[in-house]
């Protein structure tokens, strides 16, 4: 079985623990993720880590932690909240703190574009394509972790990795 | 909660199970009837008086996910060498470390929901023994917790070891909860002397033990316990084997302690949490 590995960045409230939660088969409302946790999942033949990042309660912390990361990821997944521009223009910040330590820390990146079901009731649909150019990202995803099949949502996952 | 179909299916495609699909009947010694009321419970035979018959439609094999793959491994080098001739396993080779690593897996969504539900924010957290349940990293994301994870083997938790190196480390317990690192360590003790990691880290707020530990050394050393037990009487009895296969040591957890405690149910899992005075 071959192990890979994959993170999921974004600022607060974008729904990263959301996402993974559902990835692992549960449906529950996370707490806000206050350190780096590993979860660990199953792609047939791949046993993958999936790290989720702090940034809930603090860009801050989502900051330090892209200047404090210390390792090489398979798939850098960066996730913004549709309805939320701020949101997508984090994506840029976080990714220039990872890139300041002079290293690409992954081998792969894509952009996701969480609360589509929400962004689609409000209208309001913050596209991600010149960002997604701007980090090098393969794929743009748009996706609702909360009402998207589990066949959707690993999507990334299994098209990346 | 759990992935009991993963669990059976492993166990259903080991050659013992393929051995017994064709046999018609069978009486074992009273010493291997926990084994075959084992595989009575997965569905695997049908008792009969003090006879075991074979199912009439036993499980058609099909692609087994990795969890599956891991359990008929532990199962046919671990537990049922074990079960019928008292084997040991001293020394772990890579396939049945990666095996035990991969189920404990079989817990993590437990793991996630017993954090998120029942565990408060923050605090130095003891893990007493982190086979088979794998309590780990969410105590430190989802609960805001310094952790230290003791367990008996060495080999045991090897993998997990890897698996935490990916994260940042902080150098020592950094008693908040937000943090862009996070403090864990690992301690090779026995389950049942605790002292130098209490003289180490000094009193932990909080223990937990799935399934391992004494309670009333965990009473002493954290001012709460989480204990877990599956409810399910196939998980328990698998669980159980594996640790006296692998030589670690069972559980003290007495009745009248349980008694105690306060039990929350988690899916299939009981969790009783015994609390110091003044720590509620």
């Amino acid at each position: 079985m071959r192990r890979y590995s994959a993170a999921v960045l974004g600022v607060g409230g974008v729904g990263k623990t959301t996402y993974v939660f559902r990835l692992l088969g549960l449906s529950l409302k996370p707490r806000a993720t206050l350190r780096p946790g590993i979860y660990r999942l199953y792609l047939r033949d791949k046993e993958v880590d999936f790290i989720d990042v702090p940034g809930q309660v603090a860009t801050e912390v989502a900051r330090n932690f892209a200047k404090a990361w210390t390792f090489y990821v398979d798939l850098m997944m960066y996730m913004y909240d549709l309805t939320d521009q701020s949101s997508l223009y984090a994506i840029a910040e976080l990714h220039s703190a990872l890139l300041d330590r002079g290293i690409t820390p992954y081998r792969k990146v894509v952009l996701i574009g969480n609360k589509r079901d929400l962004a689609e009731e409000l209208g309001l649909f913050v596209e991600g394509d010149e960002i997604a150019q701007a980090v090098g990202a393969a794929k743009i995803y748009y996706i609702s972790a909360l009402k998207d099949n589990i066949e959707v949502l690993f999507k990334p996952l299994e098209e990346n990795i | 909660m759990i992935p009991r179909d993963d669990i059976v299916a492993g166990i259903a495609h080991t050659p013992l199970v393929a051995l017994l699909s064709e046999i018609e009947e069978i009486k074992p010694s009273p010493r291997l009837r926990p084994l075959f009321d084992f595989l009575t419970d997965l569905g695997l035979l049908q008792r009969k008086g003090d006879k075991y018959k074979k199912v009439p439609q036993p499980p058609k094999p099909h692609d087994v996910s990795p969890l599956a793959e891991a359990v008929s491994e532990l199962f046919q080098q671990l537990v049922f060498p074990h079960l019928v001739t008292g084997k040991r396993v001293p020394r772990l080779s890579t396939e049945l470390q990666r095996a035990l690593y991969v189920y404990t897996s079989a817990f993590q969504n437990m793991r996630i929901v017993v954090v998120q539900e029942l565990l408060r924010y923050g605090g130095l957290t003891l893990v007493a023994g982190w086979f088979p349940c794998g309590f780990s990293s969410e105590l430190m994301s989802i609960a805001g917790r310094d952790v230290v994870i003791v367990e008996e083997r060495e080999d045991l938790i090897a993998l997990e070891l890897d698996r935490l190196s990916l994260l940042p480390l902080a150098p020592t317990p950094l008693g908040q909860e937000l943090a862009a690192a996070s403090f864990y360590a690992f301690e090779n003790l026995p389950l049942h002397d605790l002292k130098a990691v209490v003289e180490k880290y000094g009193k932990f707020d909080a223990a937990v033990a799935c399934q391992r530990g004494d309670l009333n050394i965990l009473k002493e050393v954290a001012q709460e316990v989480y204990y877990i037990k599956p409810r399910d009487s196939a998980v328990l009895f698998l669980n159980e084997a594996l640790l006296d296969a692998l030589g670690l040591a069972r559980p003290i957890d007495g009745e009248k302690t349980l008694k105690k405690a306060e039990r929350e149910e988690v899916g299939p899992f009981d969790v009783y949490i015994l609390r110091s005075a003044g720590s509620a």
